[in-house]
């Protein structure tokens, strides 16, 4: 019986292949994260537009200021990623990639790595985007770590990536 | 008159309204029963017997006046406290279906023993009691077993009577109890329970329309005289 | 105080048969509450258990829980395949640990034949990262070998040494390439996974027992005996899936990346722990309703409990009196009420659980096939929270009639009013 369900809900939703496969969606981004032997990579991806409200080439100068602004807070990772305190996670490293502007949608790309004293505290992972972007309604989570893979919906009532 | 603390059933200057009606159901400016006196109190229906049984009882509270059972004010007692009191203090025999039907005769007579310590102290051996009770009052061991349901009234009314008195209780209460047995069964039973009543000499207040059954008590009162409020009410 | 309630119990018991009705209906909805939340937790740790060593699953392009249902679990509708040089390119990957070719499509008795290499029993992990272990003989080295997954020993009654003849397909009264036995050469050990229910052959044979057919049936006029086949190339063309295992866990997706935009032919990899999750996802409203709608029958049935207590009180009301005039009071008759509601509610709690289990042993064995494993154990933590809330709404649902009862014993004093 289990196994028809588990087909009906394959035939339903279809599952078009790859999550790798970059689909953009609005207010949606995307997260990938590693957490292996005390450390945590997070690969995030913004839409623009969840980020500063406009996904084109800035216009005016409070369009840049935006920009600017989101730039910033991005590479805030301390306040951006919140590991379990117990863990003693520090930053390592952020990478920042804002939108070149050359296709249809522009995303942000960015990288964060920490590094955690104490591996075995680490929990969970809060973040605190959807704070910053208030048009950031998901972050589609895909997690491989110590108890194996996952995939997890964070939204801003449950921006607590656990395991 | 003698001291309150010989008497078992006291009432004085007592007013009783139920609930929500405008005039006094009970009103008994005095009456009292002596220890192991045995009185007959006639009472017809209406006449505000099951009043008076209600605060004899401790489940009712008189609104005025003072009513006191071996010396103790009821209302100087808590609900809770009053509850206690009727299972340590008094017998009850009501009219039928006393029993409960799921339970054997002889558990039903050890009923009370289960919700006062006192009795169930004063029985002593609380089985032994029950035997002694029910051989008393005429009940062949063969029936000791059988669930209540399955005896006769008569048979019932007899269960209940020793139920009533195992643990001896200082004052019996019985309500019509023989209301529902033949001429001859009513008149064995009332003898069985006034021997008993005198050997565990307790009082016994037995409550009955049926003046025929009076010739055997010390005492003959009818509730219609003591009750101001059902005189006043008739006149 | 205990006499009291062993009075409440001979009260209950004298009304048997009515309260044995609710007690009834209790401990079914009780049980249906319980299945559901086993079957969704039984479920979700199975097939997690099944892919726990795995990092990822490589497959022809399709849909990324159809692959992993079809690859690991051997159910739903098959995939295309991947070719031969995918695999050995995608094997030799700097970040990839170990690969397992995949090959499926026959069976053995409705059984699913797996056809894959050696390093399959050394690599795959299942649970705990447990590795597989046999239980009897060892792995296949020649060509016609074949290890069997326990149930299928079980079920089929094979030891090491039994012969046994694949059919093409997974239909029972499929074609039989009855000219090429297998001998059963090591039996596994159970893992409450897939693999229990699998006949694992050589790679090699799958291609063995091909050779001399095309388009699924025996080519006519051809046939290679099995003593020949070693004379052919038996490496595949085609498999019908692989699975990874990486050096480090922190190349997940960056692999992944790298097999979807293969340049070969069109791949997907898919990570199982996500595409099952990504799966309970979409089912979550579906679990949610048919929990939400047990949960339901449960209040009814607790709903049908107080409705029997409360109708039968007035057959009690002289009960309750004689009880009074014996020196209850209503707090004791509220007690006794509402202990026995609670009771028959525990009861039927225990009846519930205790059809559960019986419903675990009698229909546990048809779910395995779908790859759930119902395990027959004592309630988990997320039960016991259940058993917990049943309780209390029964607790709940008996206070009602308690309170009645204390009403009518107060009101009635020492004389029932009928």
């Amino acid at each position: 019986m289990n196994a028809q369900v588990l087909l009906a809900a394959t035939l339903i939703c279809g599952m078009p292949f790859a999550h790798a496969q970059h689909k953009h969606v609005h207010g949606e981004g995307r997260l990938d994260a590693v957490i292996d032997e005390g450390s945590i990579s997070l690969d995030v991806e913004l839409p623009l537009d969840a980020v500063v409200g406009f996904e084109r080439a800035p216009k005016n100068d409070k369009q840049k200021a935006a920009l600017a602004g989101a730039e910033k807070i991005l590479n805030d990772a301390a306040t951006l990623w919140q590991p379990t305190p117990a863990a003693g996670c520090s930053v390592q490293s952020v990478q920042v990639g804002m939108p070149k502007f050359d296709g249809e949608h522009a995303d942000i790309d960015a990288n964060y790595v920490f590094h955690c004293a104490d591996p075995a505290e680490l929990k969970a992972i809060e973040t605190t985007l959807f704070k910053h972007f208030k048009r950031l309604y998901r972050l589609e989570t895909q997690r491989s770590g110590p108890v194996g893979q996952g995939a997890q919906r964070l939204t801003p009532k449950k921006p607590v990536l656990v395991w | 008159m003698t001291h309150s603390v010989d008497q078992a059933i006291r009432i004085k200057e007592l007013t009783y309204r139920w609930p929500r009606q405008c005039a006094d159901c009970l009103a008994i400016s005095h009456f009292a029963v002596a220890h192991g006196e045995r009185v007959f109190l006639h009472g017809p229906s209406g006449s505000g017997k099951s009043t008076l049984l209600a605060l004899l009882g401790g489940v009712a509270l008189p609104q005025t006046g003072r009513i006191e059972l071996l010396g103790q004010p009821l209302t100087a007692l808590s609900a809770h406290a009053r509850d206690r009191f009727r299972a340590d203090h008094v017998g009850f025999v009501f009219q039928q279906f006393n029993l409960l039907p799921w339970l054997s005769a002889r558990d039903n007579v050890l009923l009370p023993c289960i919700f006062s310590t006192r009795r169930r102290e004063r029985a002593g051996d609380p089985q032994q009691a029950a035997a002694r009770l029910l051989t008393h009052l005429d009940l062949a061991p063969a029936l000791w077993q059988k669930p209540a349901a399955e005896l006769s009234v008569g048979q019932q009314q007899r269960v209940a009577a020793a139920r009533a008195l195992i643990g001896q209780p200082g004052i019996l209460i019985a309500d019509e109890p023989t209301s529902a047995l033949d001429a001859p069964r009513q008149q064995a039973f009332i003898d069985l329970l006034l021997a008993e009543t005198a050997a565990a000499n307790a009082a016994l207040l037995f409550v009955s329309h049926d003046v025929r059954l009076a010739a055997h008590f010390d005492r003959t009162v009818a509730l219609a005289e003591v009750n101001c409020a059902a005189t006043e009410a008739a006149t | 105080m205990r006499a009291v309630l062993l009075l409440a119990l001979k009260s209950a018991w004298a009304r048997r048969l009515t309260l044995g009705i609710a007690l009834v209906a209790i401990a079914l909805a009780s049980a249906l509450l319980l299945a559901v939340e086993r079957v969704r937790s039984d479920a979700r740790a199975s097939f997690t258990q099944s892919v726990s060593g795995v990092d990822l699953v490589v497959g022809a392009r399709s849909g990324a829980v159809q692959l992993m249902l079809y690859a690991v679990f051997h159910s739903g509708s098959a995939t295309n395949n991947m070719r031969w040089e995918s695999f050995e390119a995608l094997a030799t990957h700097p970040a990839v640990d170990w690969a397992v070719p995949l090959s499926l499509g026959d069976g053995h008795r409705g059984f699913p034949v797996l056809g894959t290499s050696a390093a399959y029993f050394d690599r795959l992990r299942y649970g705990d990262r447990q590795a597989l272990t046999f239980s009897a003989g060892k792995p296949f080295a020649e060509v016609f070998e074949a290890v069997l997954g326990s149930e299928v020993a079980a079920q089929l009654g094979y030891r090491p040494g039994d012969h046994i003849t694949l059919s093409h397909g997974m239909a029972e009264l499929g074609p039989e390439h009855a000219d090429k036995p297998f001998t059963v050469v090591g039996i596994l050990a159970p893992t409450g996974t897939p693999v229990d229910r699998t006949v694992h052959v050589d790679l090699a044979a799958i291609t063995a027992i091909h050779l001399d057919w095309a388009g699924g049936a025996p080519l006519p006029g051809l046939a290679i005996p099995a003593e020949q086949v070693r004379k052919f190339d038996l490496q595949p063309q085609e498999i019908t899936a692989m699975l990874i295992g990486l050096k480090s866990r922190g190349d997940v997706f960056r692999l992944q990346r790298h097999i979807n935009g293969y340049r070969g032919e069109p791949l997907l990899a898919v990570m199982p722990g996500v595409a099952l999750d990504e799966l309970w996802q979409t089912l979550a409203t579906v679990e949610q309703t048919l929990f939400a709608l047990s949960a339901l029958v449960v209040a009814v049935g607790l709903a049908g409990l107080t409705a029997t207590l409360l109708a039968g009180l007035n057959e009690r009301r002289r009960e309750l009196a004689i009880l009074r005039a014996l020196g209850a009071g209503p707090r004791e008759i509220f007690m006794m009420l509402t202990v026995e509601g609670l009771l028959v509610t525990a009861l039927g709690v225990f009846l519930g659980a205790a059809l559960l289990a019986a419903g675990i042993v009698t229909l546990g064995p048809l779910l395995r096939e779908y790859g759930v494993h119902l395990a027959l154990r004592p309630p988990a933590a997320n039960e016991w929270g259940l058993v917990v809330s049943i309780l209390t709404t029964g607790l709940l649902a008996s206070l009602v009639p308690g309170w009645r009862a204390w009403q009518i014993s107060l009101a009635d004093g020492l004389t029932p009013r009928n």
